[in-house]
């Protein structure tokens, strides 16, 4: 049975996600950050015949972190794909030029940062799959052929992962790992406030996490389709 | 079989559909009554849905003979 680990799949695309890759087989390991809305998850997922554990990640803590990734190890038994979902203030009520920058610094810290630390933490139970993928989960607010001075703090954490996702991606070819950044498109979750079905975001999250080997690595996807830098 | 009246939903669909049902006051149905209906009616609350759940699920309803009619009127 494979196994993934997705932080911030208590609500909107990332419990999607668990849910649509628990139904294809997968062991679904839910980073979540508070315990009751953990133990929700736990429990839907469940519920619709999944094989789910929650598993307690906040991903502003380091030490969570990489306690998180030994956990998966002796619950799971091993990870097969890493989705670094996780990320919070998409800040369209600012602009680059007054920008609160505790807000700039809690987005990079969570939303690159943290996806990196994960990924670290995360490597030597990678390294021992036999078809590793990490998906960083990012956005076209983060392309720089169409960057603009909006959502400037969640623009630049998002810059960042796609930049983060490059350098893994070259890093980690010899090793097979696949990593790709996946933009899921405009979807009704809080964070996207409306747009479109959250099952049709969280697809081509899905594709990137179960690529065939000959698959693309350092891409940058919407619904399986290249999308520019 | 259901509650009458009630809409049969898998649980993730009301999950993903809730924006609309934000004018509607929800009582949330499972088999027994604990864990699946507790949890969507969590979220739903989250959402601002004013929500609950049935304590004891169908399984209490159909123990208690209260009235049950095919899923969905089918
Ligand atoms: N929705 C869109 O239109 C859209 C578009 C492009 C990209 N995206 C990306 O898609 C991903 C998922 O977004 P979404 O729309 O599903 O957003 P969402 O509904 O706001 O969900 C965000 C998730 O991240 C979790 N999270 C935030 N900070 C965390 C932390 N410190 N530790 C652990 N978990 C944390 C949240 O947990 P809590 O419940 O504890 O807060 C929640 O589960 C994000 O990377 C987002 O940037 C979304």
């Amino acid at each position: 049975m494979k196994t993934v680990l997705i932080t911030g799949a208590n609500r909107g695309l990332g419990l999607e996600v668990a849910h649509q890759l628990g139904a294809k087989g997968f062991h679904v390991l839910a980073g979540i950050r508070n315990a009751e809305a953990g133990r929700r998850a736990e429990a839907l997922l469940r519920g619709a015949g999944i094989r789910a554990d929650y598993v307690p990640l906040d991903m502003a803590a380091p030490d969570m972190i990489a306690a998180a990734a030994d956990m998966i190890a002796g619950m799971a038994g091993g990870l097969d794909v890493l989705i670094n979902n996780a990320a919070v203030h998409y800040d369209t009520h600012q602009r680059v030029g007054a920008p609160d920058f505790a807000i700039v610094e809690e987005a990079l810290a969570i939303n690159t940062v943290g996806a990196w630390r994960m990924t670290v933490a995360a490597l030597p139970h990678l390294l021992r799959s036999e078809a590793p993928r990490i998906v960083n989960v990012s956005s076209e607010s983060g392309a720089w052929s169409s960057m603009t001075g909006t959502t400037p703090a969640y623009s630049l954490s998002k810059i960042g992962l796609n930049a983060l996702t490059r350098m893994m991606a070259s890093e980690f070819r010899g090793d097979g790992i696949l990593v790709n950044a996946v933009c899921p498109g405009w979807t009704a979750t809080d964070m996207g406030g409306g747009g479109r079905p959250v099952p049709e975001g969280a697809r081509g999250i899905v594709w990137a996490a179960t690529l065939p080997d000959d698959g693309p690595t350092g891409g940058f996807f919407r619904d399986g389709k290249p999308i520019d830098w | 079989m259901q509650v009458p009246h009630s809409r049969f939903r898998h649980p993730f669909d009301a999950l993903n559909s809730a924006g609309a049902e934000k004018r509607h006051q929800l009582v949330i149905c499972c088999v027994h009554g604990h864990e699946v209906s507790r949890a969507v009616c969590g979220f739903l609350r989250d959402e601002g849905i004013d929500c609950r759940y049935l304590v004891g699920g169908f399984e209490a309803w159909r123990e208690a003979d209260l009235p049950v009619e095919p899923i969905d009127g089918h």
